[in-house]
């Protein structure tokens, strides 16, 4: 099966059986360096992807559903000044992620605070247990995502 | 899309490929069904998408996939009900806000999948999966939720503790869930809660008048499909004047740990303590509240 899909704003097509897993692709055929797959269940958040403007794990996604649709990696963001505010929220809060997890909490805290720029403690403290990685603390990656918020706040005049 | 029964070298037999069917309305999705009677209905597809050595993802051999139907996307809100569509994920229920879904239903949300799956899982999904019943399905239950069930030429409505209840096989062919509906009561205590292990989860809900219980429900998700709900339970509490008596708070409690025992001999000792801790606690915190 052919199937068309857009990759960080660029069309790619692909050979691939309705059933294959998204993550597979992106890792084998398509070769996003970002991507990991780890417990291929949904649980570690090592392969997350933005998917139709929604963060998840692609592990669980089969090729049929990604037809037509937009995905983003974390190179998506590579020169945006969205990363940047996000790499300065990081630093800001002297937050260091491992080779490891650097790449989905980067993605995961770009989806967030994409979607609302000032995001209620409640539904964050939920989204940001999307990556399993404990190289650093729970409370250290809300706060650093707090500061990433912030400077994106700041960067587009918000208060 | 093609489709193969080849047989691989070693002799086993080589899994077809899924047929994979995207309707673009309910009555599209309706006839397809009819159709197709033997395919499986792939909503989220978190359930559906078991685990294999491959890349792949064990998918049925035949899929209707419900994303392309809009309808079943919209959460609606009537004065005393709340209807959530068959498509729409958990992420978009929560959305909707605690002041809207009733609590105990909300508090049991962030557990029902990983956060990475909460985009694309349903909450009708995971009422439709047969499996466990840890999770949402004990505070639907406790609320009182219904199910849409359309087919070509007809729709039914069934409550949630039927349609689990393993009288009715969940669906039959041809049928799909569309809606369910949650109705919007003042209760005034809820609650979730569940073990670390997933093996228990405790829903409970009281509504209180003049110094009394004017209704309450106690229902236990558990490891197996059906729930524990001990309506006689339920109806004796009711009408009790607060602070219930330590003694009848122990005595409820005991008959609920009894009733689990009955329901699923592979409760260990431990589970039916923390069944009991967790109906005494309920009713204690009911004088508190």
């Amino acid at each position: 099966m052919r199937i068309r899909f857009t990759l960080n704003g660029k069309t790619v097509q692909v050979d691939a059986e309705p059933e294959t897993r998204l993550s597979e692709i992106l890792l084998h055929e398509l070769a996003v360096a970002s991507l990991r797959q780890d417990c291929s269940e949904g649980r570690c958040g090592s392969c997350l992807v933005i998917f139709e403007g929604m963060i998840v794990s692609s592990c669980m996604i089969p090729m049929f559903r990604v037809l037509g649709t937009e995905v983003t990696t974390v190179e998506g963001l590579f020169g945006s000044k969205d990363l940047r505010d996000i790499e300065r929220g990081f630093q800001r809060s002297g937050f260091e992620p491992c080779r490891y997890c650097a790449a989905p909490k980067t993605l995961l805290t770009h989806a967030i605070i994409s979607e609302n720029t000032s995001p209620r403690e409640e539904e964050l403290q939920v989204q940001a247990q999307a990556v399993r990685c404990r190289c650093t603390s729970y409370q250290h990656f809300l706060e650093a995502i707090r500061n990433a918020a912030k400077q994106r706040r700041s960067r587009s005049g918000d208060t | 899309m093609p489709q193969s029964n080849d047989v691989h070298e070693a002799g086993t037999r080589k899994r077809s490929t899924p047929k994979v069917y995207i309707p673009h309305s309910q009555n599209e999705l309706l006839q397809l069904l009819r159709r197709h009677p033997e395919s499986r209905i792939y909503a989220g597809g978190t359930a559906l998408s078991s685990l294999e050595e491959t890349g792949r993802l064990r998918l049925p051999s035949t899929i209707v996939a419900l994303y392309g139907v809009d309808d079943l996307r919209r959460i609606a809100r009537t004065d005393r009900y709340l209807e959530i569509g068959a498509n729409a994920t958990i992420r978009a229920v929560s959305r909707v806000g605690s002041n809207v879904i009733p609590g105990t239903l909300y508090d049991c949300l962030p557990h029902i999948v990983p956060p990475g799956l909460r985009t694309v899982a349903t909450l009708v999904g995971n009422v439709c999966v047969p499996g466990t019943s840890t999770t949402s399905i004990a505070p639907l239950i406790a609320l009182g939720s219904s199910l849409e069930i359309r087919r070509v030429g007809g729709n039914k409505w069934m409550t949630v503790q039927r349609f689990r209840s393993g009288e009715n096989a969940l669906l039959q062919p041809g049928e799909v869930v569309t809606r369910l509906r949650i109705p919007l009561a003042p209760w005034d205590a809820q609650v979730y809660r569940t073990s670390e292990d997933g093996r228990i989860g405790f829903a409970a809900i009281a509504r209180r008048t003049k110094g009394g219980v004017d209704a309450v429900r106690i229902v236990i998700g558990t490891r197996l499909p059906e729930v524990i709900h001990n309506r006689e339970l339920d109806a004796e509490l009711t009408g009790r004047k607060l602070p219930l008596p330590e003694r009848d708070i122990a005595a409820a409690a005991e008959r609920m740990r009894n009733t689990a025992r009955e329901h699923d001999p592979g409760f260990s000792n431990f589970d039916l303590y923390r069944i009991e801790s967790l109906v005494s606690w309920f009713l204690r915190s009911l004088t508190r509240r």
